[in-house]
């Protein structure tokens, strides 16, 4: 009986160990799996990628170029004027500005660049922008300095006016305010202010107020920069003349009140 | 077990080689896929949005509506009014140049209202400044250069018309339409037939001057601003005046009107009035005779900030507003405090935004995920299946007393 027994147990033993073997085919081993694994993760990633180049040409066919907010329009809009009068700069500098609004730092770059490549000397405006840009990307002190370059330039200008009238004998009524004085010395003082650099913003909010005595807006600025600068009187003296040109307006009754309420503590 | 032999060895290597290749290459596609996502969503995103601190306190900007290009003739010129149709579709008055734009609520343009030429041929619009759209999505729109209430399809079809002596606004109810005159409103069914015209123009209580905004209540109740007289009123569905606010007592600490134009319902049942010169969005409880609630807004052309504000609607499914900014050229959306949250609403918001598009690849990645893990789990139950059979055979194996002993 043994023998039949050893026999077939022999047989029996063999047959596991082919049963054994096919199971272990059948089953992948720890390394295949993970390898089907990470195989199935390349093809849902490589999906994913797809459906994004999918997004980006449904977003690029809709109608982004219509903007979305106001900085959008101006920088729209603008552009729109400098292609139609690329000699102006008031149009480039317009663009410059509604490129830092929307912050389009880069895009402002180049497009101040390609005005003065355009414009030369005569894109005075359009270099306040580009200085302006300086400052919304740290370097003020750049920026400041090429606004002293346009301020000197802007009155060289004027001063050369005046003189070539005065040679031709002709008094006029009175001498038109130069928008590029008042431009660069607004967005000097504006600069300083941000510095803190009360009586340097002063300074430049008088250099524009003498080319337009009447910017309630100016005013006001130059009353703040006395506020701050701890000279109540002459603060009040400013948000009062405001008041003149403009007597609703909100930013110079709200100087003279916090002036009532403590002001700068004088 | 299956046995070590020499041939498993080149497979090991090779399996190992396999894996390396494929971990490098899912991270090289995952960087990617942020990469162009992070850019999508730049692209997605306008410059310029006001923050927090801009915003008028409780009032929260959605977007703003400014045409479908970015020349002048594709844009917004003075938009009057603007209503909701199916969808969310955001319909906007272009009436200077006598058309409505229609928009998605992601602000992108869908489609176009127009007759063509501007002329007095039946369908053809002239200036059309006021719109209201009808639960089954026909635009109703007051023509105050044809004089006329035109009504169109969304697909733009023209439906019908009919003739209106100075209609200023226009709202739509189950049954009847509602036109706000220079002189008082008429009531005409949905086909055009007359029922009752009411008011004369002039300062008394029962009468008008110039009602731009009108509003019919879920009870039927219709309100209107008043608008030159700088007031509020409302009518039962017979027409009886029911109230007047502000009442102009002494001593009452009313709200006192500028310029009331459009106005709408909120999803609370408050009246919001819009006054074009204060340049705000005022909440009114017509349960306590339009006594005042709350005002938002600010003047001024950044987005979030109205220039005679004259149109308004409400989205009651997304909760939100769409205001025509009359002489900011837009429309904008926007939302108040109180005005009717719920999930469902701040749900379809979200929806609502183009960002929507970058829902698709998290999906995926979450649909592989549970993949992986349930084909994971299943393999390790075959394991341990596997395990205890080997165990089994193992156990006999190394005893042998089974095949011995029988």
């Amino acid at each position: 009986m043994t023998d039949e027994h050893g026999d077939e147990g022999q047989a029996t033993q063999a047959d596991r160990e082919t049963a054994l073997e096919a199971d272990s085919a059948r089953v992948p081993t720890g390394s295949n799996r993970t390898n089907k694994v990470l195989f199935t993760a390349v093809a849902v990633m490589l999906v994913g990628v797809l459906a994004v180049l999918l997004l980006l040409t449904y977003v690029a066919i809709s109608n982004l170029k219509a903007p979305r907010t106001a900085a959008e329009r101006n920088v729209y809009a603008f552009q729109a004027a400098v292609e139609q009068n690329p000699l102006s700069d008031k149009a480039w500098a317009g663009y410059v500005a509604a490129l830092i609004d929307s912050g389009q730092y880069a895009t402002a770059r180049s497009v101040a660049k390609e005005a003065e490549d355009i414009l030369g000397e005569t894109g005075m405006r359009t270099l306040v922008q580009s200085a302006l840009l300086m400052h919304a990307q740290a370097d003020s002190q750049e920026s400041i300095e090429l606004l002293d370059e346009v301020l000197k330039a802007a009155l060289k200008e004027k001063k050369a006016y005046i003189e070539d009238l005065r040679e031709k004998q002709i008094e006029p009524v009175a001498i038109p305010a130069s928008e590029v004085i008042i431009e660069a010395a607004i967005a000097k003082g504006d600069i300083h202010m941000e510095l803190e650099q009360w009586d340097l913003a002063i300074d430049a909010y008088t250099i524009a107020l003498e080319e337009k005595p009447t910017m309630s807006d100016v005013l006001v600025a130059r009353g703040n920069a006395h506020t701050a600068a701890g000279r109540d009187d002459e603060a009040l003296t400013d948000y009062e003349e405001a008041l003149i040109y403009a007597p609703e307006y909100a930013p110079a009754h709200q100087g003279i009140e916090a002036l009532d309420g403590g002001g700068s503590g004088d | 077990m299956v046995p070590v032999t020499d041939q498993t060895q080149p497979d090991d290597v090779r399996n190992k080689r396999i894996r390396v290749i494929l971990s490098v290459v899912l991270v090289i596609l995952f960087l990617l896929l942020i990469g162009l996502s992070y850019f999508v969503l730049r692209l997605l995103t306008p410059s310029g949005e006001p923050d927090s601190a801009d915003t008028p306190e409780g009032l929260t900007w959605v977007r703003s509506i400014y045409g479908y290009g970015p020349s002048i003739q594709e844009q917004l010129l003075g938009p009057n009014d603007a209503g909701f149709g199916s969808g969310g579709t955001i319909w906007v008055t272009d009436g200077q140049r006598a058309r409505i734009l229609g928009f998605a609520p992601d602000g992108t343009y869908t489609s176009i209202i127009t007759a063509g030429p501007e002329g007095e041929g039946p369908g053809q619009l002239y200036r059309p400044d006021a719109i209201d759209v009808s639960e089954d999505g026909e635009i109703y729109i007051a023509d105050y250069g044809t004089q006329r209430v035109t009504v169109f399809s969304e697909d733009n079809e023209f439906l019908r018309e009919w003739p209106v002596p100075s209609p200023l606004e226009v709202a739509v109810g189950e049954d009847r339409v509602v036109v706000g005159t220079l002189y008082g409103f008429g009531v005409y069914t949905l086909d055009g037939e007359l029922i009752t015209t009411i008011g004369t123009r002039g300062k008394a209580d029962d009468e008008f001057d110039g009602a731009r905004g009108v509003v019919i209540g879920e009870d039927g109740t219709i309100y209107f601003a008043d608008t030159h007289n700088k007031r509020i009123k409302a009518y039962d569905p017979n027409g009886e005046l029911l109230w007047i606010y502000p009442t102009g007592a002494e001593g009452d600490d009313e709200h006192v009107f500028q310029l009331p134009v459009g106005m709408t319902m909120d999803g609370n049942g408050r009246l919001v009035v819009l006054d074009a010169f204060d340049f705000q969005l005022i909440v009114l409880d017509p349960e306590q005779q339009g006594a005042f609630v709350a005002a938002y807004g600010d003047e001024g052309t950044d987005d979030a900030q109205f220039i005679y504000p004259t149109g308004i609607d409400y989205d009651a499914s997304r909760d939100w507003f769409v205001v025509a900014d009359t002489r900011n050229d837009r429309a904008q959306i926007v939302r108040i405090e109180g005005s009717g949250d719920d999930i469902g609403a701040a749900l379809l918001r979200a929806w609502s935004s183009p960002l929507r598009l970058c829902a698709l690849p998290l999906i995926l990645l979450l649909i592989a995920i549970a993949i992986a893990v349930t084909r994971s789990r299943a393999n390790r139950s075959r394991k341990n299946e596997q395990n205890t059979a080997e165990d089994v055979l193992l156990g006999s194996q190394d005893d042998g007393t089974f095949a011995q002993n029988e």
